[in-house]
């Protein structure tokens, strides 16, 4: 797709790995080739390496006003933009780590299950975050390209109160996050950063390992990763044997 | 997949080892044992084959164990790998016995003990059995109890509690290390029981309500015998080693029910670790007396509530007791003779939860309110320790002069009794009404005399307790769902004859547990809120395929008008004690600690762990309440064969 049509979009990521997976190339196998050609994303950001792929489905389900049906048409479907982002270094030993990014849940949803089904046993492993360690981490973490703009509880003993955000300059020092964390009553569910190792990018990620982010341009996708390296070098990351996607609350999923 | 895993034995030093889709035949040959085995993968088969190897596993944590072996080795190991109810939740087989072996130690950190029956044609020479027995240490888990000084009876009820919790606690060491808190905790009562009746006993010309009280004490050792024995056969039975010795429940004579055991205690122990850290008991104990009281008689006419709300003496405000809570503990166990039952020991569990416990009907939800039972028994306790008539009668007193309180203490004990009064009077009035009758009159006593007061917790003080503790499981457990609560508690009173014998009772105590969450004012307009919520949810479990006769009486109640008017009455006097119970015994941040747990998501506006039947994750489980909240909604109304696979991975992914 061109450039010049690529517009603000939001895109939901997951990160996964397994012992069969060491290459982009790997990864496209297991899809059954339903993640075709792919082209080198340059992000100047070593450690990573990040390639555009397409993801062909069965229709199209980029809005026509924005990418034409014709121009997106392949011989066995209709291609989809996909990010893989691949980390040399991930939390399994010699075990390369795999970001991978749709502006769609289902689609992205959908290449999950193909790769976990053809990977088979060992089941494939997903990246969780540990979300009390991460928000004790950025109240008090440096301030410099990155600022947390935004923090969601999950009430735990309001009756018919589930998802409380609070949004701000500096939501992770107020009053009202502070007596909840005293009270106990509720727990810490997502966080929205703001990177700004190029241009700014708002990245929300979940307990779950659910990430979720707006794309204003391609060389924006330095941001999560580096986001990501963070929370890997501050040890918040784990383990799951679970995609993140059969976690994600209502207000992640994209309705698309 | 459900198969028996039968074993017989002509010959004593061979045992036969077969699998076979019903018990009987197995069972009725000589040595004859048998245990149902699943498959573990949803999807899987069950086979034995005829030479390899077979293990019997004692987990250190089922849910883990069985979600390395069916996520993390090949599709070979994930299809072997079978679930039971016993101790050894987890039986592996292999053709290649030397291949299960290698299994077996890799997975040695997960493993507390196994037990590997090398196979030649269906038949294990029992000299060839392998076991990995733990070691522990020689310490026994408590001392034994001096028996000396006491009378005969009580000195032989004591001696009997020394044996069982020796043989108890030998075994819990080795498998089941989580009970030793129960062990210590029972040691303690039971010395404290026999210091007490010593104590007693040895004086003389004792009044009437010492000699109950006596016997009375040596009753409290005799139930807790009686409890200890069968939760003993059921914890520890399929301990090594499982090729001798036989449970005496014929279907799951092979391997018990010890895993089943485990995951009640999970569950029981979540819930007391949960209250015995807020330790409300305590905060009452120890502080109400120096918090200002408040006024039992604002909420005239039973109308507003309002001064109480936010109120000092509420317990999630009160300051903690001084000393640290050390907390009471019971025996949870399964009976089919007392279904959910509460007892001073014993918190029992109907043994049908053993293979149906993911059904509406017999869900583990309703071992919740049992739990509540002994929380309320406990703060009602303390509350009304007016141990002698001095105290009783200048409460009484206080009372008779529409005095508020001193303390919190004297108002709560003042707002008890109104609340006593107020239901006996709306219970006479009721007596005193006749259909079609517009108005009728009860007589209200000016003064009481202390009497009173004991013939009012004699007749109401039962119901008082049934109010607080539904109050309280709606609030705690439920989350105020209106339909997973009356499905639940319904589900689960539709089974107990009892209930549809005492049906306008049963109605009562629900709508008066529905007011909670009223958005409306009037005492006019809750009453029509409850009922129409009630009918709402009511009506659907008519529709079941296994009709229950409670379900169509409360129906019938809620449709008759005289009926209405007599809840109408009853409802209004009785809302009294609800909203006390959620002003002052209900406690947000327990309710958050209750239900905590990372692993779950919000969909659909409410909380879930979005787990599939048979998913393993290895995570644990934080709150196995708010696990069997999260998968009512999805369970079968009635037992059938094809619940069991749901209930047995239930119970073991709390493990």
């Amino acid at each position: 797709m061109d450039a010049e049509a690529f517009e603000r979009r939001r895109y939901s990521a997951v990160m996964l790995w397994h012992p069969k997976l060491m290459t982009i190339r790997h990864l496209a196998d297991a899809t059954t080739h339903r993640l075709g050609d792919s082209v080198a994303v340059s992000l100047g950001h070593s450690g990573w390496t990040t390639r555009r792929a397409e993801w062909i489905a069965n229709r199209s389900h980029y809005p026509q006003h924005i990418v034409d049906p014709k121009k997106s048409a392949r011989s066995s479907g209709f291609a989809h933009d996909f990010y893989v982002s691949v980390r040399s270094e991930g939390l399994a030993e010699k075990q390369p780590l795999f970001l991978v990014a749709s502006p769609y849940v289902r689609l992205l949803d959908v290449l999950i299950r193909t790769v976990t089904e053809s990977l088979g046993r060992p089941v494939t492993s997903f990246v969780s975050v540990n979300m009390d360690e991460a928000v004790r981490y950025f109240e008090h973490a440096s301030r410099e390209k990155l600022r947390t703009k935004r923090v969601t509880l999950q009430m735990l003993s309001e009756v018919g109160l589930e998802l409380v955000a609070l949004s701000g300059n500096n939501p992770l020092h107020s009053d009202l996050l502070e007596t909840l964390r005293v009270g106990g009553v509720a727990a810490p569910y997502s966080l929205g950063v703001d990177v700004e190792y190029r241009q700014r990018t708002r990245v929300n990620f979940d307990r779950h390992g659910n990430f979720w982010w707006y794309l204003s341009a391609e060389s924006t996708m330095v941001n999560p990763l580096n986001l990501v390296d963070r929370l890997f070098s501050a040890g918040l990351l784990g383990s799951s044997r679970t995609s993140p996607l059969r976690r994600a609350s209502e207000e992640e999923l994209d309705t698309v | 997949m459900k198969r028996f895993l039968c074993t017989s034995r002509s010959n004593p030093k061979v045992i036969t080892v077969e699998l076979a889709e019903r018990p009987e035949v197995a069972l009725g040959k000589l040595g004859g044992r048998a245990s149902p085995i699943f498959s573990a993968a949803p999807d899987g088969s069950i086979e034995l084959p005829a030479s390899g190897g077979l293990a019997f596993v004692v987990p250190v944590s089922p849910q883990s164990l069985l979600a390395k072996l069916l996520n993390d080795y090949d599709e070979l190991v994930a299809q072997s790998t079978y679930m039971t109810h016993g101790l050894a939740a987890v039986v592996l087989v292999d053709s290649d016995c030397e291949r299960l072996r290698g299994l077996l130690h890799a997975l040695d950190p997960e493993v507390r003990a196994f037990e590997l029956w090398p196979m030649g044609d269906g038949a294990v020479q029992v000299s060839d059995i392998e076991m990995k027995i733990p070691e522990v240490s020689a310490d026994p888990w408590c001392e034994l109890i001096s028996d000396t000084n006491l009378d005969f009876g009580m000195a032989s009820q004591v001696r009997q509690f020394n044996s069982n919790i020796a043989h108890f606690s030998a075994y819990a060491r080795r498998y089941i290390p989580e009970y030793h808190p129960l062990v210590e905790w029972l040691c303690e009562s039971v010395q404290l029981v026999s210091n007490d009746h010593a104590r007693l006993a040895e004086r003389e010309g004792l009044e009437d309500d010492e000699i109950r009280r006596l016997i009375g004490l040596e009753t409290l050792v005799v139930e807790l015998n009686a409890i200890l024995t069968m939760f003993t056969s059921q914890a520890i039975y399929g301990a090594l080693p499982i090729h001798e010795g036989s449970y005496p429940v014929g279907e799951y004579s092979l391997l018990g029910v010890g895993g089943m055991a485990r995951a009640v205690w999970r569950l029981y122990a979540h819930m007391h670790q949960v209250f015995t850290s807020f330790d409300h008991v305590g905060r009452i104990q120890y502080r109400y007396g120096g918090i200002a009281g408040f006024d039992p008689y604002a909420p005239a006419k039973r109308i507003n509530y309002s001064s109480w709300v936010d109120s000092q003496a509420s317990v999630g405000r009160v300051e903690s007791a001084p000393a640290a809570p050390s907390g009471r503990f019971h025996i949870p166990h399964f009976s089919s003779r007392w279904g959910f039952h509460e007892s001073y020991y014993g918190l029992s569990i109907s043994w049908q939860c053993i293979h149906a416990c993911a059904t509406k009907e017999w869900n583990l939800l309703t071992f919740t309110h049992e739990f509540l039972h002994s929380h309320v028994r406990d703060l009602l306790g303390v509350v009304l320790d007016v141990s002698d008539n001095g105290g009783l009668n200048k409460i009484v007193d206080s009372y008779n002069k529409h005095e508020r309180g001193q303390n919190a203490l004297e108002s709560m004990q003042l707002a008890l009794i109104e609340s006593l009064v107020g239901i006996r009077g709306a219970a006479r009035l009721c007596a005193n009404l006749r259909p079609g009758q517009q108005q009728a009159n009860a007589e209200v006593p000016q003064n009481l005399k202390p009497d009173d007061v004991i013939e009012l917790m004699r007749a109401h003080g039962g119901f008082i307790h049934e109010l607080m503790v539904h109050v309280l499981d709606f609030l705690y457990v439920y989350n105020a769902r209106d339909e997973r609560y009356i499905n639940s508690v319904w589900s689960s009173w539709a089974l107990v004859p009892i209930v549809n014998d005492r049906i306008f009772h049963y109605v009562l105590r629900t709508l008066c547990t529905l007011s909670l969450t009223s958005t409306v004012e009037s005492p006019d307009e809750v009453f029509t809120d409850v009922t129409n919520r009630l009918r709402r949810y009511l009506v659907p479990l008519q529709g079941r395929e296994r009709t229950r006769p409670a379900i169509d009486s409360a129906l019938a109640v809620l449709a008759d008008a005289n009926s209405l008017r007599r809840l109408d009455v009853e409802f209004r006097t009785a809302r009294y004690i609800v909203r006390l119970s959620e002003c002052f015994f209900y406690d947000g941040q327990v309710n958050a600690l209750l239900v905590r747990d990372a692993g779950t998501t919000v969909r659909d506006d409410q909380r879930t762990y979005a787990l599939s039947v048979g998913e393993f994750r290895g995570e644990v489980i934080e709150s196995p309440v708010g696990l069997l909240l999260d998968r009512f909604t999805g369970y079968r109304d009635h037992a059938s064969e094809d619940v069991e696979y749901e209930s047995i991975w239930q119970m073991l992914i709390l493990i």
